[in-house]
């Protein structure tokens, strides 16, 4: 498995037939990615209260059985995050998965804009955005867009998005076990984002992501 | 013998209809009460009430545990005084390990008691034996909180917390509702194995069918938001036969 930190990069060409993971941890980004052999990339997006984030991030899906998982882990204070994503699907059999989770709290903000475009040549293709945003305050503000363009009918692709605030009944659920207002929150917050951090394939990373939002949530 | 709960002309309101009309239900310790009623007549709203949700609206009366009044407390400090609510619906929460969520509760409980946390480790070790005597797999502990899990398993969950969490009294909210026969006795053998002096237990139910696995000492008929008969297990059979007409027809 192949892990590359992406940090100033503009452009990336996947051409060996290998795993890869790509992190952006808290990085401004305007990249273009070119995945053009049959493999699987994981884009593991996290974004933690430190800075304003402006993200523009371009896949292009150029190989059959080529496939990219975009996941994308938020959580904000006072922040104001801009993420556009665009995932090209530009051959027959590509694949790609989106998992976007954010949580706002205090006065933070962010505009998470995911397109799917699959060409008319890429038959049975799958695609598939599932965005979830809680807001913890009333001064938070989300906006999740899932966009899907489908230029033929031989496709599967999925979309869903939801905002919300804390769900009550799971709240009420674990304050009635006798656990604190404080625990039960950060539980609950850990497991939404969980939704995310479960699909990071590499122990390593995934122990240490989990560490930092555990981290994360605490100060929230 | 000691009163462990006592409920006084309660009325409660929720989204501006009175449900509770001046209820009133002592419960010594030790003692199985079983509270049956129609649909609509204001049982589950008790089973929350008492354990302290925060949708409803305390109009008058009171609610004394262990002899303070608890109406203003929080869920959790009333789970820390002993009260342990059994959902009708226990909630979903993808993403929190049952095991972790438990141990969280366990723990709480026993900060509060001024006893020390238990690791991992320990909890694995003493959760396996009630898992074994509710026939659940050991893989229930590593799954989402009720994640997926079917009727049947959800409600065993619940007795799974009641037994590891070891509560004063136990709410009952229709555990029997959807399960099949060998699941209600599975469910019944646990609620019977944390039957002892000082544990009380509510069973809120529409049928006595519950009744034939644990006894209650008491039986009472709810209806329309209150108390309008109270009587031992013979009650339960005869309403089985007779249904709550009688008493829907003298409102």
């Amino acid at each position: 498995m192949k892990i590359i930190e992406l940090d100033k990069e503009k452009n990336i060409e996947i051409s060996k037939e290998e795993e890869t993971v790509l992190i952006c941890d808290n990085k401004n980004i305007f990249l273009n990615l070119d995945i053009n052999i049959k493999t699987k990339v994981l884009f593991v997006n996290i974004n933690f209260a430190k800075n304003n984030i402006s993200q523009d991030i371009n896949i292009n899906l150029n190989k059959p059985d080529s496939k990219v998982e975009y996941i994308c882990l938020e959580q904000l204070n006072e922040q104001e995050n801009n993420i556009l994503l665009k995932i090209n699907h530009l051959v027959p059999n590509t694949e790609s998965l989106q998992i976007f989770r954010g949580i706002y709290a205090k006065r933070s903000s962010s505009d998470f804009l995911g397109q799917v475009i699959v060409d008319k040549t890429a038959i049975h293709s799958i695609a598939k955005q599932d965005y979830k945003a809680l807001l913890l305050s009333p001064d938070a503000k989300a906006k999740v867009r899932p966009e899907l363009e489908i230029n033929n009918s031989e496709v599967k692709v999925s979309h869903g998005a939801s905002i919300g605030c804390l769900d009550e009944d799971a709240l009420f659920y674990l304050l009635s076990r006798g656990i604190s207002l404080k625990e039960s929150t950060s539980i609950l917050l850990y497991g939404f984002s969980s939704q995310v951090l479960n699909q990071i394939n590499n122990n390593n990373l995934k122990e240490k992501y989990s560490q930092l939002a555990k981290r994360s949530i605490e100060n929230l | 013998m000691k009163n462990l709960l006592k409920i006084n002309d309660l009325h409660v309101r929720a989204q501006g209809h009175e449900i509770l009309k001046g209820l009133s239900l002592n419960i010594a310790k030790g003692q199985v009460h079983a509270i049956m009623g129609p649909n609509g007549s204001g049982k589950s709203t008790l089973a929350q009430v008492l354990a302290g949700k925060s949708d409803y609206d305390l109009t008058s009366g009171s609610i004394e545990f262990l002899g303070q009044d608890i109406s203003d407390f929080e869920p959790e400090k009333r789970a820390i005084l002993g009260i342990f609510l059994a959902f009708q619906y226990p909630v979903e929460i993808p993403g929190v390990n049952n095991a972790y969520f438990l141990r969280s509760a366990l723990n709480s409980l026993r900060r509060a008691r001024g006893e020390d946390e238990i690791d991992a480790v320990d909890f694995l070790h003493r959760a396996r034996s009630h898992l074994s005597f509710l026939k659940m797999d050991e893989r229930f502990l590593h799954r989402g909180v009720n994640e997926g899990f079917s009727g049947g398993e959800k409600k065993r969950n619940e007795i799974l917390q009641m037994s590891i969490l070891e509560p004063k009294l136990c709410i009952l909210d229709e555990t029997d509702s959807g399960l099949d026969i060998d699941a209600l006795k599975v469910c019944a053998d646990g609620i019977n194995l944390l039957k002892n002096n000082e544990r009380s237990i509510i069973i809120i139910t529409h049928y006595q069918r519950i009744l034939d696995f644990i006894t209650p000492d008491f039986v009472h008929v709810m209806v329309n938001g209150k108390i309008v008969e109270s009587g031992l297990k013979d009650l339960a059979l005869n309403l089985e036969k007779t249904g709550y007409d009688s008493y829907l027809g003298s409102i």
